[in-house]
């Protein structure tokens, strides 16, 4: 069974999140802060990471830079689902590359059944490369 | 006689409201999506308070700018430990979705405070909903106090909670950059920090700044009340 | 008995190497840039920026090795803590970004003075009262001028002086601007330019009156340079 670390630091969002990934099969560790969600990782190796950018203490930035570091963690895709616009950090095709971010979603634009579909493909594409 | 308003704080104040509005907003969205693939109505139920602490943020900025204008502000003997039990029934329901302990805590009886009625229970309810909605790391349990204890000066009456990272100079620094950085407490809270930058405005005008302060071994944020020279009635 | 070297260094990269090591690159003013390998920091999973801190500057102890070009780190003792960096998401990632630019961009043997633009940066990033926006231009503008590719912001294509009154477009081949009817560029777009050609730092840039309106198309020009000329 596929798992998916979702770092969520919104409780309401990530139970929503968190039902819906669990209804289509996937097992779900949820955590709202960063230091937790590595310490998930390490725990539990996941197989596509969902990430919320703006965390409280350590923010995404740091989580990726982090999480990338760990050769064992660097071929895990990361799809950013999060509340600030990708226009604010200029984020082009370019910049997801540089910071192994498969997909850019934004938050108040993205609907449960995107979100699913988005998870869904990148599941299919890594492992397309496995 | 005009009484200016001080736009440029204004204005960060409403970035960062315009900021933690998505938030309810996307939890509404995604909840009614729920509910339609669910066939459910848990999750339209809490709809309700999602979008009743939504219209709270807004009707508090609102309020923040009016008293802004106010020549003078009218105050009242108000109960404090009426407000904090009023303002926790208020958050029950949001506090049971987060997960979340809410406790009122109160250090004996207290002579009346004078202050603006609607603008102490709108800064509480705001503080209230900040520190409901941060979540704790997972080694820490999320509790919430609503607290009262007696000073030299006054009645010292707050919220406190479990987070980490509420120190006095993380404080300072988020009110020099609520409005400008999308995280006025980037330390202990992912949201905007609208909540606590609405309820300081709100207690700035009745002349009691929000501090940094302790209760019960928990920080948080607090204001400091006069008390009223009336007779406490029962 | 080799000799240890001591030096001032920045952190570009880190990486986990085998069980419990990890291999970091540095940048420091003398010896450009080298790598490291740290012996036994890393168990369990460290907490977030642990260890040598990103985003900072730290006193580097480490010894050469004689086989290869990954020497030894002995000791680091931190100088200055950039730490207001990640107290700003959008400050974040800018500064990562500076490190990947810095990185790419001394590919070969670097001079000091990417150490010191990168401090700077570091330095001025930190500072959360001075807009990225400031720093991003002035940044990628040093960038430009330590590899040698500053624009002609003196004359145009024809060698006349640039005037006050005259509006301009930018010849990519020619590195400088050419007189045209409504062209995107005005004196005060190559005034900002100049400065941050100039000015030894971004605090600088942000004194200028009206620099606010005219950023966006200055870094957008300045960019699209460095796209071209230098592999960042």
């Amino acid at each position: 069974m596929k798992r998916v670390l979702l770092i969520e630091p919104d409780k309401p969002l990530s139970d929503i999140y968190r039902s819906v990934l669990v209804s289509d099969g996937y097992t779900v560790d949820a955590c709202a802060h960063a230091q937790d969600a590595v310490h998930a990782a390490d725990d539990n190796r996941p197989d596509i990471v969902v990430l919320e950018l703006q965390l409280a203490a350590h923010n995404g930035i740091e989580f990726i830079y982090e999480f990338k570091s760990y050769t064992e963690w660097q071929d895990i895709p990361i799809v950013v689902h999060s509340i600030i616009p990708p226009a604010a950090f200029g984020m082009n095709p370019r910049m997801q590359r540089l910071c192994g971010i498969k997909h850019y979603l934004y938050k108040p634009a993205t609907s449960l059944k995107r979100l699913r579909r988005i998870i869904l493909e990148t599941d299919l594409a890594a492992l397309g490369t496995t | 006689m005009v009484i200016s308003v001080d736009s440029g704080s204004q204005e960060r104040l409403l970035r960062a409201l315009a900021e933690q509005i998505k938030l309810p907003l996307i939890q509404i969205a995604r909840q009614a999506e729920l509910s339609q693939l669910t066939c459910s109505d848990k999750a339209l139920k809490s709809i309700e308070y999602t979008a009743d602490m939504a219209i709270r943020l807004i009707d508090s900025y609102l309020l923040s700018i009016h008293l802004q204008t106010q020549a003078s502000l009218e105050l009242e003997p108000v109960s404090v430990g009426a407000i904090l039990q009023d303002t926790a029934h208020r958050l029950d329901r949001l506090a049971k979705e987060y997960n979340c302990t809410l406790e009122v805590h109160l250090t004996g009886r207290y002579e009346p405070v004078m202050a603006n009625r609607q603008s102490l229970e709108a800064a509480y309810t705001m503080l209230g909903y900040a520190f409901i909605e941060s979540a704790p790391p997972v080694a820490l349990k999320h509790q919430v106090i609503l607290g009262a204890h007696r000073s030299q000066k006054g009645v010292v009456a707050g919220i406190f909670g479990t987070q980490p990272g509420l120190s006095a100079d993380a404080f300072r620094r988020g009110k020099a950059i609520f409005g400008s950085s999308r995280q006025g407490l980037p330390a202990v809270s992912s949201a905007s920090g609208a909540g606590i930058f609405l309820a300081e405005s709100l207690l700035k005008s009745m002349e009691t700044p929000l501090r940094q302060s302790r209760h019960r071994k928990c920080g948080g944020l607090a204001a400091t009340l006069l008390t009223s020279k009336q007779l406490q009635l029962i | 008995m080799r000799n240890q070297v001591v030096t001032p260094a920045i952190v570009l990269s880190r990486i986990d190497y085998q069980e419990a090591d990890r291999i970091l690159t540095i940048l420091t003013p003398s010896n450009g840039k080298v790598r490291l390998i740290a012996k036994g920091v890393r168990k369990p999973k460290s907490k977030l920026a642990g260890g040598i801190e990103l985003f900072s500057t730290n006193d580097v102890t480490y010894l050469p090795s004689l086989r290869s070009e990954l020497h030894t780190l002995v000791s680091s003792r931190l100088l200055n803590n950039y730490g207001d960096i990640v107290k700003d998401i959008q400050r974040t990632m800018y500064g990562y970004e500076l490190l990947k630019r810095i990185n790419r961009a001394t590919e070969d043997s670097p001079d000091e003075a990417f150490f010191d633009l990168l401090q700077i940066g570091l330095e001025s990033l930190n500072n959360l009262s001075l807009p990225t926006e400031i720093i991003e231009l002035w940044f990628s503008m040093q960038l430009l001028r330590i590899t040698g590719h500053t624009p002609n912001f003196g004359t145009d294509v024809d060698g006349q002086k640039l005037m006050v009154d005259s509006e301009y477009v930018f010849q990519h081949e020619a590195m400088a601007f050419e007189s045209t009817a409504d062209g995107p560029f005005t004196a005060n777009h190559i005034k900002v330019l100049r400065l941050s050609v100039a000015a030894n730092q971004p605090a600088v840039l942000a004194q200028v009156a009206g620099a606010g309106v005219v950023i966006q198309a200055c870094t957008g020009l300045v960019q699209s340079i460095l796209g071209n000329y230098v592999r960042v």
